[in-house]
């Protein structure tokens, strides 16, 4: 099964946008803000599942639609209809030379489903476009009209809709192929449910599978974001002096950049754009002095749990040695193997602050304006990325122009997780698993504050 | 099946991407060609990751090793200790099989309570290996990225209990057999007195005892010492008989096979499969999902149907020059060509001002007799096209004093295209503001 969908519209509506933009994928056709970029007809398939196939066809703009209607009035091809006319036309010399462009996506209306009339609602409905439309119904093929450009309200708005419905034509779907909302493509597929009934579980199973995929895109992003901030806030930078040499300094605000600079080329990558789509400006980095909160309640409880399972485990080991010597040993080893269990896990929880007191080393952290700044520019460029349309010519510049209600926000929100990732400098080096509580609380936070953001 | 899985590859990519300057290359045809980066010149990153493996294995099979010889070292010792003819079977039963009940019951506790821990489970074993792993990876010639990846994937707290339970049942099977095996061969060649010594218990209390752990073996028909036998053995009896003796190292060696072996053989194999299963269903972190994904857009397959064959060349004329509009122009004959605002304020005065928006109108307008000179106001907000070139073409050839008039109060995106559009037909251009003129 295949269904097969034709892209038509004027010159520079934004036919090849829309693709790109269903598609998610940059590299298709030609985008220009010149007319006339596409002179071909270039065809994608989408696969739904298996055997089963959503067409996507591209076709040159129209340009000369009043002189194309008025071939089609004239006694040549007066008396031909549909498919007839046009394999008339599309045979006559007229195809061959002014009207090859328009030809050639008129010889695609024959072997099409449906139709896709692109329109650039930021413009009036002139009467060329009209008489595109007249074209077009000459085909007798369901067409779709594309409100391209919705993302902002247009003057004609109302005008093309009430010309649209003159022509039967009630069924628009209002789209933006360079801010892309999720909803806007729901309602294309739902249109062709509506006109082609007998494939209604096929595009219902591709509405499903793309709004999975959308979801699935937010939710990877939101994780990565989550990993790349428990990574940062448990990241520590050894140095001799506290406040820092400048050496050190400039180290802590490198490695903090390549954190920040990976986690934004991971989001591209995501997303599928390139990095030429993404500008940004240098973020002010500034580092803290790391200090073990040794009597926080976390931090003591922790200790007492991993404590006392080490002890545990020491004590278990002594007690078969113990055991083994036939008790001869009279539970020595027992004892020495709970103090070494409970003693090695007090050493690693504790040791850094004892070494930093007695070798004089200190430890960089990122402070909380950082760690604040670095999740809102992420967030701010996921927000951004989960509506770019894959048409979008101009890069997006990513700046520290954040609210300062924002910024108070969710610094009060995540302060707390924060300092609960800096007490853990091993989690640094470690994937913790999706259902940490941590890991869980940050992404709950952060899907909260990115809805406030949209 | 070969290591490292497709799987087992994702996550390393994962790993190094997140931890070191490798990227895996966007713009492959599939995940598994791209994975192929790992082992390309200049880095080994898989063959280092194989490495790790196989040195994983051996520390397992070395462990299993000591396990199994630390068991046959521990019979000699409590079966023919200091008292070589005497052996305090109770003591030797707790010695063999308590240290193992006690490990057996933890590992229990700790499988039930581990849905209700904060902390990873791998945490202590990985802060281990990981503490080992740094002293012993340059001395191994690993890199610290894919050890430290393969101790990652190894001990994923989504398995790593079963792990462990794996290693630790499998270690104490091999104990506890290498342990009956030297108990079997010390009872084939030795003659020992089973006795039994108390200080605080009574006889009655042994009975029970014996009683209990005889249950079994005597289930599976197996001799086990009766109440005379256990009457017969305290510790002050000189001389014990030959079937009593039997019945003792029956009890002995059978306790060790079903409380002993047996149940740690189930352990390992129910941990085993445990273990399999989980690392089929292995979740995969954020950034290995999105490691897929990039590769996931092959589904697209797209073809030129139809090519572009046109040899028309794209000749773009020179833009002509702008100039201001004269004033008296604001009084001629306008046309305002495909315009969707209000008519300017400034062609009030204008002689005839004409809107050109569809196909009558501009036939209307190029059917007039009396047209001297036009002014066609544009909006460079649009782009001109082949329709507009075909009726700028018509006009003038309607009316030869044809002037172009670019609106200059709207957005100027399409100007150039405009000004190139005048000096190809050949007309005057002429630039508009709200007033009339500049």
């Amino acid at each position: 099964m295949s269904l097969s969908l034709l892209v038509v519209g004027h010159a520079n509506t934004g036919k090849t946008s829309l693709i790109r933009t269903l598609l998610r994928r940059h590299d298709f056709g030609t985008v220009s803000p010149k007319a006339g970029a596409t002179r071909h007809i270039e065809r994608v398939q989408i696969e739904i599942s298996a055997g089963q196939f959503l067409t996507l066809t591209d076709t040159p703009g129209f340009e000369d639609s009043m002189a194309l209607w008025e071939i089609r009035q004239s006694e040549e091809f007066q008396s031909l209809q549909g498919a007839q006319w046009l394999t008339a036309f599309c045979d006559s010399p007229y195809a061959q030379q002014a009207f090859e462009q328009e030809a050639k996506a008129l010889k695609q209306l024959v072997s099409c489903d449906i139709i896709l009339y692109v329109i650039d609602v930021r413009q009036a409905p002139l009467g060329k476009y009209l008489d595109e439309l007249s074209i077009l119904a000459t085909a007798s093929k369901p067409i779709i009209p594309i409100l391209n450009f919705s993302a902002h309200s247009s003057p004609h708005y109302d005008s093309w809709k009430q010309i649209l419905a003159q022509r039967h034509l009630h069924a628009f779907v209002k789209y933006d192929s360079v801010a892309f909302y999720f909803e806007d493509e729901k309602r294309l597929y739902q249109s062709l449910q509506s006109l082609v009934p007998d494939q209604y579980d096929t595009i219902e199973k591709l509405i499903k599978h793309r709004e999975e995929a959308a979801q699935q895109r937010l939710q990877l992003a939101l994780g990565q974001l989550t990993e790349s901030l428990i990574k940062l806030a448990s990241w520590r930078l050894e140095c001799n002096a506290y406040p820092p040499k400048a050496e050190d300094a400039k180290q802590f605000e490198t490695t903090v950049r390549a954190m920040e600079s990976q986690l934004l080329n991971n989001l591209l990558a995501l997303y599928e754009f390139r990095h030429e789509d993404l500008q940004t400006t240098p973020m002010p980095i500034q580092n803290g002095h790391w200090q073990q909160d040794i009597f926080a309640k976390e931090t003591l409880k922790e200790w007492g749990i991993e404590a006392g399972t080490s002890a545990m485990t020491g004590a278990a080991i002594g007690a078969s040695i113990d055991v083994l010597s036939a008790g001869l040993s009279l539970g020595t080893a027992t004892t020495l193997g709970a103090i070494i269990g409970a003693g090695w896990k007090t050493g690693q929880h504790y040791k850094d602050t004892l070494k930093s007191k007695l070798t004089n080393q200190h430890f960089l952290t990122a402070d909380t304006a950082t760690l604040t700044l670095f999740t809102l520019r992420a967030l701010t460029l996921t927000s951004h990325l989960d509506q770019r349309g894959h048409a979008t010519q101009q890069a997006f510049i990513l700046n520290n122009k954040e609210s300062e209600n924002s910024h108070k926000k969710l610094t009060k929100d995540l302060s707390p997780l924060w300092k609960q990732a800096q007490q853990h400098p091993a989690w640094f080096h470690q994937v913790l698993p999706e259902t940490h509580p941590l890991k869980e609380a940050i992404n709950a936070l952060l899907k909260h504050h990115l809805k406030e953001l949209t | 099946m070969a290591f490292p899985s497709l799987r087992g590859k994702l996550a390393l990519a994962a790993y190094l991407e997140q931890h070191s300057d490798f990227r895996l290359a966007t713009g492959g045809s599939s995940l598994s060609q791209a994975l192929k980066q790992l082992d390309s010149p200049p880095h080994q990153y898989e063959q280092e990751f194989v490495r790790a493996h196989k040195l994983f294995q051996r520390c397992v099979v070395g462990l299993f090793l000591l396990c199994a010889l630390l068991g046959a070292m521990a019979v000699p010792s409590a079966l023919l200790g200091p008292q070589n003819q005497q052996v305090n079977i109770f003591w030797l039963l707790l010695i063999l099989l308590g240290m193992h009940g006690l490990n057996l019951l933890l590992w229990c506790v700790s499988l039930l309570i581990s849905p209700f821990r904060n902390t990873p489970p791998n945490s202590f074993l990985l802060s281990i290996l990981v503490f080992v792993n740094n002293k012993l990876a340059p001395l191994l010639k690993l890199s610290p990225h894919v050890s430290a990846a393969y101790l990652q994937w190894q001990c994923h707290p989504y398995s790593n209990k079963w792990l462990l339970g794996v290693l630790s049942h499998s270690g104490w099977g091999l104990y506890l057999l290498a342990g009956w095996l030297m108990s079997v061969l010390l009872l084939l060649t030795n003659q020992v007195t089973f006795v039994w010594e108390t200080t605080l218990l009574d006889e009655q209390a042994f009975l029970t005892i014996t009683e209990l752990i005889s249950w079994l073996p005597e289930q599976l028909g197996i001799a086990v010492p009766n109440q005379l036998d256990i009457l017969a053995s305290p510790v002050e009896v000189s001389y014990q008989t030959e079937q009593t003796r039997q019945h003792w190292a029956n009890l002995l060696l059978a306790s060790l096979l079903l409380y002993g072996v047996l149940p740690r053989v189930l352990g390992a194999v129910i941990s085993l499969m445990m273990l399999r299963i989980k690392r089929y269903y292995l979740p995969l972190s954020s950034h290995e999902q999105a490691l897929q994904k990039r590769f996931q857009s092959t589904q697209y397959t797209s073809d030129i149907v139809d090519a572009d064959h046109s040899t028309a060349d794209d000749y773009k004329a020179e833009p002509a020059t702008t100039s201001p509009l004269p004033k008296q122009a604001l009084l001629g004959c306008w046309g305002l060509y495909e315009w969707m605002d209000t008519q300017p304020k400034a062609l009030a005065s204008a002689q005839s001002v004409t809107i050109l928006n569809d196909r009558q109108a501009q036939q209307r307008f190029l059917a007039q007799q009396d047209l001297a000179t036009v002014y066609l106001l544009v909006n460079p907000q649009t782009s001109p096209d082949r329709g507009t070139q075909r009726f700028i073409t018509q006009i003038k050839q309607a009316c030869p004093d044809l002037a172009l008039v670019i609106y200059h109060e709207a957005p100027q995106d399409y100007r150039q295209d405009w000004q190139q559009l005048a000096t190809q037909a050949g007309i005057r251009l002429y630039l508009m503001t709200t007033e009339g003129t500049i």
